[in-house]
């Protein structure tokens, strides 16, 4: 009987294919993938979420505000004078948009120096009182509030939830099964890309609605693009985080631009605000 | 913005990893070269002739990481299902590391022959989350002196 | 080729032992399988799915270990001997070696 150990072959348990071209085909097939997976899921939960009553939206909102107090999370409610003046303001320009009858728009004037405002389920409004004591005329104010309540108008709150919930239950779903940090980064970013364009999309298309708000409302559409002074300035700002979802402004102020050129010809007196809250705003603003 | 890091570790993981992976495999194949004079068989006895022969236990282990490039390639795979190239590679170098340290061992040992011999496999730090896998082989047979 | 998991091929006599040969896989299956599997971890059961993946890779790694022996003038391969770990969750490596030997 012979020993021996004759040398063998190494090429047959080692793969011969460049670990980098695996590589580029399976990361741009599980990108691919992905992102069509989560589109899909995306227009289905858009799709489904149109049917969710406007009342549960109403209910869901006041169960919240019962567990978390919203507003002292959010900051101190501002003075009630100003508050009725908004709702007010507010309930005009609703039955201008023709909002159907189930919706209800509720203003909540909240006293802290960020220059925002948006939008929640059940019709809730937020006006910060940063982005008031900026607003130096009513039809930049009434551009504000349309904006908003055409976020209301067109369910674009309960769409965003839907397409959250719907998100993190395909991500959980896919974490459960693997289990890899890896792929739950990556969908995790792949979520938020969409969510993004997808919010920026809701923007121009409440834009739109205001402006056609607007000009029913006062017959032309000035002072719409104050707007994008006030938010330009407050993007330079770092803590103002809830604007980073919104569109270049550039690009909405030429919408505006747009609209106003083939509405109306010439230049157009602004509405002044009331007189008692132009004190109010210029003692805020010293 | 929070691609960047992982997108930079990939990078990094792919140079590093592909230059220590190229240099293991020379070192691999030089130390086999000098090592050829010792046999290895799986076969459980040696031969009637050896039976008088003294024998030692041999043995060589090798733990060995992936590097994040292996790693997220292996993850991405994860999802599609089929061959790890990254990881085949990884484990055939451990093998034959391991296999080249009982043959080191045994000709220490003064053995030229080892039978018997087997092979053990696992993976350290796998239930952990968050941590990059790493694998251990421990080679062992009976040397013949 | 024979493959044998015992030491000695009955009635056939062994020539020459030419040494250790393996063939080794690393595999996973897709994500619509891990999901399966998951739900099938709730209510029990056989997990078809990786039976299949296990059974192709071993069949795999078997071929690799049977070139091997060709490769080196082998016509048999005795005391096989298998092993499976899994390198990461969700990868197994199936792992398979025997000693290639020339019998009459």
């Amino acid at each position: 009987m012979e020993y021996e150990n004759p040398k063998i072959d190494e090429t047959i348990n080692l793969p011969t294919e460049h670990p980098l071209k695996d590589f580029a085909i399976l990361l741009t097939g599980v990108a691919a993938f992905a992102l069509t997976t989560f589109y899909m899921l995306i227009l289905l939960a858009d799709y489904a979420t149109r049917y969710i009553p406007f009342s549960f939206e109403q209910t869901l909102m006041d169960k919240l505000e019962q567990f978390s107090a919203l507003e002292q999370v959010i900051g101190q409610p501002g003075e009630e004078r100003v508050e009725q003046y908004l709702q007010a303001l507010a309930d005009e320009l609703a039955i201008t948009q023709q909002i159907p009858d189930s919706m209800s728009i509720t203003v909540h004037y909240i006293e802290t120096p960020e220059l925002n405002a948006y939008a929640t389920l059940g019709g809730h409004i937020y006006l910060f009182s940063g982005l008031l004591a900026s607003c130096d005329n009513e039809n930049t104010l009434a551009m504000i509030l349309s904006h908003e309540i055409a976020h209301v108008h067109h369910r674009h709150p309960i769409v965003a939830l839907g397409r959250g919930f719907t998100i993190a239950v395909a991500t959980l779903s896919v974490l459960g099964a693997s289990n890899s940090d890896i792929s739950h980064q990556l969908l995790n970013r792949f979520g938020l890309a969409t969510q993004l364009s997808f919010s920026r999309k809701h923007e121009i298309q409440a834009d739109d609605t205001a402006l056609e708000t607007l000009q029913r409302h006062y017959g032309h559409v000035g002072g719409a693009e104050r707007l994008f002074d006030l938010i330009g300035n407050a993007d330079e700002n770092p803590l103002n985080t809830l604007l980073s979802t919104h569109p270049l402004t550039d690009q909405r102020r030429q919408d505006i631009t747009a609209f106003s050129d083939s509405h109306t010809s010439n230049e157009v007196p602004l509405i002044k605000l009331p007189a008692w809250l132009n004190e109010k705003r210029a003692s805020k603003d010293r | 913005m929070d691609f960047l890091p992982i997108v930079l570790l990939t990078i990094i993981g792919y140079l590093s990893g592909s230059i220590i992976e190229r240099r293991h495999f020379q070192s691999i194949r030089k130390r086999e070269l000098q090592l050829k004079g010792i046999l290895t068989f799986s076969a459980k006895l040696p031969p009637a002739e050896d039976f008088n022969k003294q024998s030692v236990l041999v043995s060589g282990n090798v733990v060995i990481s992936v590097d994040y490039f292996k790693h997220i390639s292996a993850a991405l795979r994860n999802l599609i299902g089929g061959r790890v190239i990254a990881y085949e590679t990884l484990m055939e170098r451990a093998r034959r590391e391991a296999i080249l340290r009982m043959k080191t061992d045994a000709k220490e040992k003064g053995a030229s022959q080892i039978f018997n011999v087997k092979l053990e496999t696992s993976s350290i730090s796998k239930g952990r989350a968050n941590q990059i896998g790493s694998v251990e082989v421990f080679a062992y047979g009976t040397g013949l002196i | 080729m024979i493959v044998s998991n015992i030491e000695i091929i009955p009635g056939k006599r062994i020539t020459k032992h030419l040494g250790m040969v393996q063939g080794n896989t690393v595999r996973t299956k897709h994500l619509g399988r891990d999901i399966m599997a998951g739900l099938k971890n709730i209510v029990g059961g056989e997990l078809v799915g990786y039976t299949e993946l296990l059974n192709d890779a071993r069949q795999e790694a078997t071929d690799r270990m049977i070139e091997q022996a060709k490769g080196i003038g082998a016509n048999a391969v005795l005391n096989v001997r298998f092993s499976t770990s899994s390198v990461s969750a969700g990868a197994a490596e199936l792992f398979v070696y025997g000693t290639a030997v020339v019998i009459d």
